[in-house]
């Protein structure tokens, strides 16, 4: 995940990045010349799709309520997750009382609490992001705990000597150490977020993208369901690069840089 | 004793006493490791104290009690360094990597003196134009310096110094002890500094506390009184050498 690696190979991110788009689309067209129209179309025939949907409005309104519960199972999962982990990493008693309910969670199968949480609550939003949600917290607590393990002890010595207010400490010594730990947290926080929203949406919702792949599914629709996955992926990519690479070069500007 | 505890470190002639009866670490082993023992003295307040020792005989450990980090210790420390405002400077600089020069100072700000100008301060340590670099910019007699700053910056009536001028190069080191004269100067406080440096000791105090080995405790307590023009050369170097024969192993030249 290094964009600005320029100069020795003579090749620009922009590029790069094009080139690996278009050996993406390569591929695929090669794809489906091998397996014929019916099981694999082609990218023109799923991007003609994509247009006419895009016009009817079905796919926008999918997909913005899609995006609306990964956004809010995200920031759910990572408020939870990294104030459980950074408890856990600071606190040797929160850590024991806490671990085996972590342990539990990292093992659940994501199915049985999606299952227990539309049987217990109902087959509601609120029931879906949870289960989403729950599905995530353990790992971002994981990886934050090891980061609070990871924070130097004189920077809070520091801030204990000139009385740091505890919101001072939070964002001035405390965050600013996490800060790699939540980032990494963040990234395949997302990526597992979006994977098991769609499934969410296939058992218990009426609309989203995940209902919307279900119903083509059964219909054996491969040009829906491609076009669907393309239009989702494009916009996980637009975030990636527009969101969160960004956010985090702006985060690390501090660090000295080789010269 | 009428005088409120917060106050008293600013009156001549008030004493901060401090008395550790016992201070011990867990060893690797789990066996506990007496690291002070019977260690009392006393500060004289609007004073310079140095404390001096031998490497690894607990004058960090000594120090990380009076700041109030570590209250595993049996005994008693005076009530004033609960009350007042104390400014630190520790062996390493600790300024947070990801904030700039004026951002760790200001950071240290008690309320009531929030925005307040760091000009003139900014001014006395010499990095006025280094106000908005990153610690990683620094050197380290520079980086040493922001911590000087830091700790005056809060106007502090305690000042604890970590042996604050170590690994540099000696005209850097002496350049630095400059400033905090001058710094002391302008803003008195009671000073308690730690060092192994006897020269440096004598150069810079008033008061001298001389620390055992391991367990420490206190062996002797020494005013120097030297004018300052004879605090290095010859007048120093004779205080020095009856030091020395008198503590034998614990006054390193």
């Amino acid at each position: 995940m290094e964009p600005d690696a320029t100069g020795t190979s003579g090749l620009s991110p922009r590029t790069a990045r094009a080139i690996s788009i278009a050996g993406f689309f390569a591929l695929w067209w090669l794809a489906s010349l091998a397996m014929g129209p019916r099981l694999c179309p082609d990218p023109l025939s799923v991007i003609a799709f994509l247009g006419k949907e895009t016009v009817s409005g079905e796919l926008p309104y999918h997909l913005a309520i899609t995006l609306a519960r990964v956004a809010a199972a995200f920031v759910i999962a990572m408020a939870i997750g990294t104030a459980t982990g950074l408890f856990m990493g600071r606190s040797t008693a929160g850590n024991l009382l806490l671990e085996p309910w972590i342990i539990l969670l990292l093992n659940a199968p994501a199915l049985v609490i999606i299952v227990l949480a539309y049987i217990w609550i109902g087959l509601v939003d609120s029931a879906a992001i949870l289960a989403v949600a729950l599905n995530k917290i353990p790992n971002v607590a994981v990886t934050i705990r090891e980061g609070a393990r990871a924070m130097n002890p004189d920077y809070f010595e520091m801030a204990r000597v000139f009385r740091f207010s505890r919101t001072r400490t939070l964002r001035h010594v405390t965050l600013p150490q996490l800060q790699p730990y939540i980032a990494a947290a963040a990234r395949s926080g997302l990526a597992l977020i979006w994977k098991i929203v769609l499934v969410v949406e296939l058992l218990g919702r009426p609309n989203g993208v995940g209902f919307q792949i279900h119903l083509y599914f059964q219909t054996f629709d491969v040009r829906a369901i491609l076009a669907y996955t393309i239009a989702f992926a494009a916009i996980m990519l637009a975030i990636e690069y527009l969101v969160v690479q960004p956010v985090e070069k702006r985060a690390y500007r501090w660090r000295p840089r080789p010269a | 004793m009428d005088v409120p505890v917060s106050q008293r470190m600013n009156i001549e002639g008030e004493l901060l006493s401090v008395d550790i009866a016992a201070k011990a670490f867990a060893a690797a082993s789990g066996e506990p490791v007496a690291v002070l023992k019977d260690l009392s003295f006393k500060l004289p307040a609007g004073r310079f104290t140095c404390m001096i020792g031998p490497s690894g005989c607990g004058k960090t450990t000594t120090l990380g009690i009076l700041l109030g980090l570590d209250s595993d210790y049996a005994g008693a420390i005076d009530p004033a360094f609960a009350a007042s405002r104390i400014g630190a400077v520790f062996q390493e600089p600790r300024l947070l990597p990801w904030r700039t020069v004026e951002d760790n100072v200001r950071l240290a700000l008690p309320d009531a003196m929030a925005g307040r100008d760091l000009a003139h301060l900014f001014d006395q340590v010499g990095l006025a134009e280094f106000r908005n670099a990153l610690p990683a910019e620094l050197s380290l007699g520079m980086a040493r310096r922001a911590a000087l700053a830091r700790a005056f910056a809060i106007e502090p009536e305690i000042l604890v110094l970590d042996e604050p001028f170590v690994s540099l190069d000696e005209a850097t080191a002496n350049r630095l002890r400059d400033r905090l004269v001058s710094l002391l100067a302008e803003r008195p406080a009671t000073v308690l500094m730690v060092t192994h440096n006897i020269r440096e000791a004598v150069r810079l105090a008033d008061h001298l506390l001389i620390l055992s080995d391991r367990p420490a405790h206190c062996v002797e307590a020494v005013d120097v009184d030297l004018a300052p023009a004879a605090r290095t050369g010859e007048p120093a170097e004779a205080f020095i050498r009856e030091l020395e024969n008198r503590h034998p192993g614990l006054v390193l030249l």
